[in-house]
């Protein structure tokens, strides 16, 4: 009885050990695993910033109003009379019947 | 484990060895507890860690962006370059190598700072391009590396500038909103180049709409040959100022441009006699000090005489005018008759009514404080009632005379506001009667064949307004610089929305024009232009037929 109690306690002893290595040794690298990955996550955040900040600039109307002169040469800003709201159209009957449903131009009265 | 009994001697033995190991053990841990309390008695002081030259650290800043969520500055992770002096194998080799590759930095201090064996940090250079980044990491130099940091960018280029001010060296605001997020504590300290993480600041301004004045001010200098100009676009719901362009301007890349005494920001950091266009305050001064009967007639068949000057008219009438005509002629003899009925005390307890004679200030600091005049006399209540003698920033004579237009007082700001209108009292600044016969003055002076700003007028926007056209000061007296022409605007005039001022110095006579720079034919047109492109810009629908002209 007393042997095998003690073998059974060095086999639970070695397992136990083996179990905390292979848990110490995963703890060691998943923490690898993510300073990597917040790293990553740094690194694609600082590259979104400088892809937000080149879009605004492309965006930039100072750049559009440049391209639009060089490139549009037959249009020019809408003049106001040009503006108007569909129900101000000299529609009538079913015409405007059938474009009632449609949702209003995004202009204030 | 075994069986048999031990004999009596060696259990002594064991016994003995036992007690001498006990007591080197016992000896050895009392050694080490005295050893830690002479340590902890002592003091730190033999242990002492090695001195490093402070790294500075840097600024996160929230992004602004404008009324609309449009990115106007943000930060971006640049690397910097700097160099570890005891590290170094050849000083001359790496400050010349270090000079060829990134042009503008000085080679002469660059080798005096890596004389210094002492220190174990010198900045090269801060914020480096990718191609510069990589000229100086081709070279291959022990000692010398990089290190992000957050630096600010504006996408928006030359818009704006004024308003969104920039930041120093050290990402610290040095001017407009980015100096006012620094004294708003809006910024965080950090290592490296950590992004913010507060949520961006929005400002009143809208991008496409200031762009689109600034366009129109360009233009309007070439039409013109005008030395500079400047425009300012308000919500009369708000305060809020929706654009603000004052040129010549500077790009926020080149802030050192901006310290030029031309490229200041007129609207708000410069003042100036603004001239007629201030007849706005005076007629509705005259109104709600009753002075207006109806039927009474002002004298403008010959110029006034008071002391040694004379106050004539721009545009001569040599005949009674009503006070509606004295607006509509823009005349001066008529406006300084309505000043004298009104008094010096009322007229200046009104201006202090309207803010006009303390400094105001707003988001971007303290605007450029009244010049009021040294002593007021006679003199002064006639030449104050048509714009001059008394000079005011652009901003504050706007907000005043948006204060006049929708009758309740208006705090001009830069930031978006949240509410729909505007804060502070909703006490009427003026009488509704005031308001509404000011508002028909302005909106006859545009819709008149007579008036002077007839010119301003777009249709579908029932817009109306005043002119002003002002000598400005300078060597010789007044007249030898040219003219300052303004135009005040406000528009739909059946229920003023929008504000705006625009002011052209020194325009130069066109052929068009028969040789007039006043600014009927100047800031007038321009207006006009301005509103038509805006108000879509806004959302804004024109209305033709009953309700617009």
């Amino acid at each position: 009885m007393r042997p095998s109690i003690t073998v059974l306690a060095v086999g639970a002893l070695i397992a136990s050990a083996c179990a905390l290595y292979a848990i110490k040794y995963d703890t060691g690298r998943v923490a690898a695993e993510v300073s990597d990955l917040t790293d990553k996550i740094a690194q694609r955040q600082a590259e979104i910033a400088v892809m937000r900040a080149e879009k605004a600039n492309l965006l930039r109307p100072a750049r559009i109003d440049a391209l639009v002169r060089a490139h549009l040469t037959t249009l020019s800003p809408a003049a106001p009379k040009q503006l108007g709201r569909v129900a101000d159209l000299p529609w009538k009957g079913d015409i405007a019947a059938a474009t009632s449903d449609l949702p209003p131009l995004a202009l204030q009265p | 484990m075994s069986g048999k009994p031990k004999a009596k001697g060696a259990s002594r033995h064991h016994r003995r060895r036992a007690f001498v190991l006990v007591a080197a053990t016992a000896l050895a841990f009392s050694v080490e507890v005295g050893q830690l309390a002479l340590l902890g008695l002592k003091g730190s002081t033999a242990v002492r860690s090695d001195p490093v030259e402070t790294i500075t650290r840097n600024v996160a800043r929230p992004d602004i962006v404008d009324r609309n969520g449009r990115l106007l500055a943000t930060d971006i992770a640049m690397p910097s370059v700097f160099v570890d002096p005891r590290r170094v194998l050849d000083k001359d080799e790496v400050a010349e190598k270090l000079a060829s590759a990134l042009p503008g930095i000085d080679q002469r201090q660059l080798l005096s700072d890596l004389d210094d064996k002492a220190r174990r940090f010198v900045w090269v250079k801060r914020g480096l391009t990718p191609a510069e980044a990589q000229r100086v990491h081709d070279l291959g130099l022990p000692g010398v590396s990089f290190r992000d940091e957050p630096r600010r960018v504006y996408p928006a280029g030359e818009d704006g500038g004024h308003v969104i001010g920039f930041v120093d060296v050290e990402n610290h605001g040095a001017a407009g909103i980015e100096r006012y997020l620094d004294q708003q504590n809006l910024t965080d300290l950090t290592d490296g180049a950590t992004r913010s993480e507060r949520a961006p600041v929005a400002l009143s301004i809208d991008i496409a709409v200031q762009h689109t004045v600034r366009s129109e001010l360009e233009r309007a200098m070439m039409d013109f040959g005008a030395g500079a100009a400047a425009a300012l676009v308000l919500d009369l719901h708000t305060g809020e100022v929706l654009a603000d362009v004052s040129l010549p301007d500077f790009s926020t890349g080149n802030a050192a441009l901006s310290l030029q005494p031309n490229r200041l920001d007129r609207v708000t950091g410069g003042t100036y006699e603004l001239g007629s266009v201030f007849k706005t305050i005076t007629l509705a001064m005259a109104q709600e000090a009753g002075v207006l009967q109806p039927g009474k007639l002002y004298d403008a068949t010959q110029p006034l005489q008071v002391g040694k000057s004379t106050i004539d008219d721009f545009h001569p009438t040599r005949r009674q005018l009503t006070a509606e005509e004295v607006f509509l002629h823009s005349s001066n003899i008529g406006a300084s008759l309505m000043a004298l009925d009104v008094g010096e005390v009322a007229m200046r307890a009104f201006l202090e009514r309207l803010k006009l004679t303390t400094p105001i200030t707003t988001e971007l600091g303290r605007v450029a404080p009244p010049q009021l005049p040294p002593r007021w006399g006679k003199a002064t209540t006639m030449t104050v009632s048509f714009g001059h003698g008394i000079a005011i920033a652009p901003l504050q004579f706007a907000a005043a005379a948006a204060g006049l237009i929708t009758g309740k007082q208006l705090e001009p700001t830069f930031l978006k506001r949240a509410v729909t209108s505007a804060p502070g009292s909703d006490a009427a600044l003026i009488a509704t009667r005031t308001r509404e016969f000011l508002g028909a003055l302005l909106q006859h002076n545009v819709t008149n064949p007579e008036g002077t700003g007839k010119r301003a007028a777009v249709p579908g926007y029932d817009v109306g307004g005043k002119t002003g056209t002002a000598d400005i000061p300078g060597k010789g007296g007044y007249g030898r610089q040219g003219v300052l022409s303004s135009f005040l605007a406000a528009w739909p005039m059946s229920q003023p929305r929008y504000l705006s001022y625009l002011m052209l110095w020194a325009p130069q006579p066109t052929e068009a024009d028969h040789g007039q720079t006043t600014a009927g034919l100047t800031a007038a047109p321009v207006t006009s232009r301005l509103i038509a492109r805006i108000s879509p810009q806004l959302g804004l629908a024109p209305v033709f037929g009953d309700g617009g002209t």
